[in-house]
């Protein structure tokens, strides 16, 4: 189910296929309630940032995203990703106004970003990390519970490799066995 | 009389900042409750500097052998040390997934 709502993967606990918040958790220790569809946790500025972004919009049941916790040192992830939702890229891939050191998106198209920004309503947390009161921030969400934001978007697939293997002997027929140069080796038996 | 003398050499870790990062990509390993992925992607430079990388491909498997030899064909031309960095971290990834314990990437 989890591959279904969450293409590209990643350490996440996927809860609520139809919640409608997700969770990001910065320097925190806080385990959110089943209710929410996903959470986890944010590290880097450039690729972890993408994962929320291709691991939100692909579940249209999303409506709210949670950040937080304190920001992660140096990298200032939780900021720049606020910094996404707001001010979009540049021509260079990099957020605009973002802290972070490296704060680039170069696994999605500009499209995806403008649905993360239409379909997600940020909650910033950021600093928060008293759990009662997080608790509280998202229940008041999941009240509003807004509707299905529309189709998926599939930012990124893994697609499993069809692997075809190919040996000297290629069997046309459980009876009759071709070389690799198509002369017929076995026959019949 | 000694026909032949080969080289016994001492082990030595590189330091930190002597090493030099592989152009040719960099990989992120997770654990999982099914298995290992691990992602391999290439490098992305600004200003001659890695900034980031392209998604290249994705890797599943739960045995550090598997995924090695996987890697090694799906992945070629990697600097040596990386190979030897990527056998010890899936080892490592292997042992957190049997025992079900944390795995958090180490440095090379």
């Amino acid at each position: 189910m989890a591959e279904d709502y969450y293409p590209w993967g990643g350490e996440f606990t996927a809860c609520s296929p139809n919640g409608c918040v997700a969770v990001v958790l910065l320097n925190i220790q806080y385990t959110p309630p089943e209710s929410v569809a996903i959470y986890g946790r944010l590290k880097t500025e450039n690729i972890g940032i993408e994962k929320i972004v291709a691991n939100t919009i692909s579940n249209p049941y999303i409506r709210f995203l949670v950040i937080c916790g304190d920001d992660i040192r140096g990298h200032r992830s939780g900021s720049s990703l606020l910094a996404l939702h707001k001010n979009g890229i540049d021509s260079n891939h990099r957020i605009i106004d973002a802290p972070g050191a490296i704060p680039y998106i170069e696994n999605l198209k500009e499209d995806a970003i403008k649905r993360f920004q239409d379909q997600l309503n940020i909650v910033d947390l950021l600093g928060e990390k008293e759990k009662e009161k997080i608790d509280k921030i998202i229940a008041d969400c999941t009240r509003k519970s807004s509707s299905s934001y529309g189709e998926p978007y599939i930012a990124i697939r893994i697609k499993p490799e069809t692997t075809v293997s190919l040996t000297d002997k290629r069997a046309l027929h459980s009876k009759i066995i071709i070389d690799y140069m198509g002369n017929v080796r076995k026959r019949g038996e | 009389m000694v026909d032949k003398e080969v080289p016994l050499i001492e082990a030595k870790k590189t330091m930190e900042k002597d090493v030099v990062l592989d152009p040719n990509g960099f990989f992120v390993i997770e654990v999982y409750d099914k298995g290992i992925r691990i992602e391999y992607y290439s490098n992305v430079y600004k200003n001659k500097r890695i900034v980031s990388g392209h998604l290249e491909k994705v890797f599943i498997g739960t045995r550090a052998d598997a995924l090695s030899d996987t890697i090694a064909k799906h992945a070629p031309r990697l600097r040596p040390e990386h190979y030897l960095y990527l056998g010890r971290e899936l080892q490592s990834a292997q042992n957190a997934f049997e025992q079900k314990k944390k795995y958090t990437q180490g440095g090379c």
